[in-house]
């Protein structure tokens, strides 16, 4: 129950700080605190930087001693996110998880990643593979593709 | 001294026939008792007032007595209701004989805002019984006495060897009780037949009688070494206005003080003097006490001197808690987010400092994190053992009340912890019975049975890159253990 405490919590934090971090829109399923979903804006000098991602966040039962599940709903062309499931490779999401993190924290990794692609940890081999033959161009080309198909789309939805 | 079932109280008594309540925690901390602060049981008229305890610090420790002593001539109202989870060990009646209390205690200050309407009665509390059952009590305990005067206020009944001997010292009515008839029959003998043995508090005293407290002081020193030896005598001759229990009691009272009595540091201090509100200033025959820097009362005995130096210490490290007190309350933890010191449950109020950083966390949350278990592939070195903030690493927690505001604060919080263990026997080392798998670095006390304590032996091995570690114990028989060589072993 304390992960209960902890979410209600970080609502109200949420609730409070709302319309003051523009990057980051964290919503709360309104019939079960322990699922989330997030809305990110990429970010700026990226080929992801006109769309709007949502992410789908679980948190388990026994959060914040262990990480909450967070992937992809939006398509994005990304080495460490898997093509079809969304999954997100982040080592601060399995191994390196702190309790002192909170769900917006979290966010704000999400679009650090997105900024700072880490090639040699794939999880979308075709991107990694593009990345590190050095084809930036390829990469980057492929992500705006992606990211004007699905993420721009998605703007006026999440805005309305 | 009185035994009692809550434990063995030292000091005096002073009753307030009001029923006690428990006092929850938060407010036991915010009350000034003079320096004490342990205080469990307390009559709420007695609170709100703020007067009748605050100025005088002698009563406290024996409010658990008082509980006891009220409480077992009261129905237990849960009893009543056939639910009294605590059966016999209850401190309340279990007996359909006892009457329930149901006074209200709005209707003793003078006021209560229910009027007529009020569920509870509105009766002046004049409780001969509470009284008669604190007499025995303390005749069981023989220092202190008691006796009822229901005649006036709610705050009137409030007797106490204190202010017997207040009263005795200021030439008031229970002179006649003492041996000072004696010594200056002419002066008190007027005063001892109108009014016998009715104590009163030292407020009640009519303000001509200070100069009778002179002759006593006076004539009285030499003599009451002689006199001290006849009392009960003179006892006998004395109307019987009173119980025999209650002038047998005062009868040992009297002869505990004329023991004492040539000595000047025994006088007690002033009470109203305590908080500055004697009016009668150099003419006060008590002695009036120097003021505490700390708590700000005049209640430095000037003649006992080990009496100050211990109050003055206990008061800083009251004052020094209290302000710790002030800056825990509002620090929060990091895992959980919510303050330390405001957890729902009593015992996860409390710090868990890291020894190698200085961000807050709960105890709790901390141990939790720590201990519990974790998906695969963590890092127990790193991660787990690491602060959650900035994965500094930490080897060990120390559970605290309080927050620290500086290093030094720190070092004494966790020399205290390590001091505190170390006077506990170490469970895995067991006597020598067992393998501590902490080795020399465990902080319990690793002692033989015969008192003895392990000596620390240290083996440094050279390691591969030129360095020197510590080895913990090898044996051969660790490694031929595996084997099953020796049958005995395996068996």
């Amino acid at each position: 129950m304390a992960s209960r405490a902890r979410l209600f919590k970080e609502y109200k934090e949420v609730q409070r700080d709302r319309g003051q971090d523009s990057d980051i829109q964290l919503l709360c399923d309104e019939t079960n605190i322990y699922r989330w979903t997030a809305l990110i804006k990429g970010p700026t000098d990226t080929p992801y930087q006109e769309g709007v991602f949502q992410l789908a966040i679980n948190v388990p039962e026994q959060y914040p001693l262990v990480p909450p599940q967070v992937r992809f709903v939006t398509k994005i062309f990304h080495p460490n996110v898997h093509f079809k499931t969304g999954e997100i490779c982040l080592d601060i999401l399995k191994t390196a998880w702190s309790p002192a993190w909170t769900l917006q924290s979290v966010c704000r990794a999400v679009i650090a990643l997105l900024a700072h692609p880490e090639a040699d940890s794939p999880l979308n081999c075709d991107c990694g593979n593009l990345l590190r033959s050095g084809d930036n161009r390829g990469y980057q080309s492929m992500a705006l593709m992606y990211t004007r198909l699905a993420a721009v789309a998605s703007v006026p939805n999440s805005s309305a | 001294m009185i035994k009692s079932k809550f434990g063995t109280f030292f000091g005096e008594v002073r009753t307030c026939p009001l029923p006690l309540y428990f006092l929850p925690l938060e407010e036991r901390s915010s009350l000034e008792y003079g320096d004490q602060t342990d205080i469990w049981f307390v009559c709420r008229l007695c609170v709100s007032d703020n007067t009748p305890i605050s100025t005088s610090s002698y009563h406290i420790d024996t409010i658990f007595l008082l509980a006891m002593v009220w409480t077992s001539k009261v129905l237990c109202k849960y009893f009543m209701h056939g639910a009294c989870y605590k059966g016999e060990s209850c401190e309340f009646s279990h007996n359909w004989d006892d009457p329930a209390s149901n006074v209200c205690i709005y209707y003793q200050r003078g006021y209560c805002s229910y009027g007529s309407k009020c569920r509870y009665e509105h009766v002046k509390v004049q409780n001969p019984e509470v009284a008669s059952a604190m007499a025995k009590v303390l005749k069981a305990g023989t220092i202190a006495s008691a006796s009822s005067s229901p005649a006036g206020s709610a705050s009137t009944p409030v007797i106490s060897p204190v202010s017997v001997r207040k009263s005795v010292s200021l030439g008031g009515s229970s002179k006649g009780l003492s041996s000072t008839s004696k010594v200056s029959p002419a002066a008190s003998t007027p005063v001892a037949a109108s009014n016998p043995i009715t104590i009163k508090s030292p407020s009640v005293i009519p303000a001509g009688l200070p100069s009778l407290a002179n002759s006593y002081h006076g004539e009285g020193s030499g003599k009451f070494s002689s006199t001290s030896s006849s009392p009960s005598s003179r006892w006998q001759n004395t109307p019987k206005t009173l119980d025999d229990e209650l002038y047998s009691i005062e009868q040992e009272i009297e002869v505990a003080r004329l023991l004492h009595e040539d000595d000047p540091a025994d006088e007690p201090i002033c009470t109203l003097g305590l908080t500055g509100s004697c009016t009668r200033g150099s003419a006060c025959t008590h002695v009036h006490g120097d003021l505490c820097p700390t708590c700000g009362k005049n209640c430095l005995h000037p003649l006992r001197a080990e009496e100050r130096e211990e109050h003055l210490r206990v008061c800083a490290q009251n004052r020094k808690r209290l302000e710790a007190m002030l800056i825990s309350q509002d620090i929060e933890c990091v895992v959980c987010l919510e303050r330390v010191l405001s957890k729902p449950a009593l015992a996860e109020r409390k710090f868990g400092i890291l020894s190698g950083c200085d961000h807050p966390f709960c105890i709790s949350c901390v141990r939790s994190w720590r201990n519990g278990s974790h998906p695969p592939g963590m890092d127990l070195k790193t991660i787990i053992r690491g602060c959650p903030v900035c994965r500094t690493v930490s080897h060990y927690v120390i559970p605290s009340l309080t927050w620290f505001s500086s290093p030094d604060e720190k070092a004494e919080i966790v020399n205290g912890y390590k001091k505190k263990l170390s006077s506990l026997d170490c469970r895995y080392f067991d006597q020598g019975n067992g393998n501590c798998p902490f080795g020399t670095s465990c902080f319990y006390k690793h002692a033989y049975k015969d008192g003895r304590l392990e000596e620390i032996k240290l083996r440094h091995l050279g390691a591969a890159d030129g360095s020197a570690v510590i080895t913990k114990n090898i044996r051969l028989s660790d490694f031929i253990g595996k084997l099953d060589l020796d049958p005995r072993r395996s068996g």
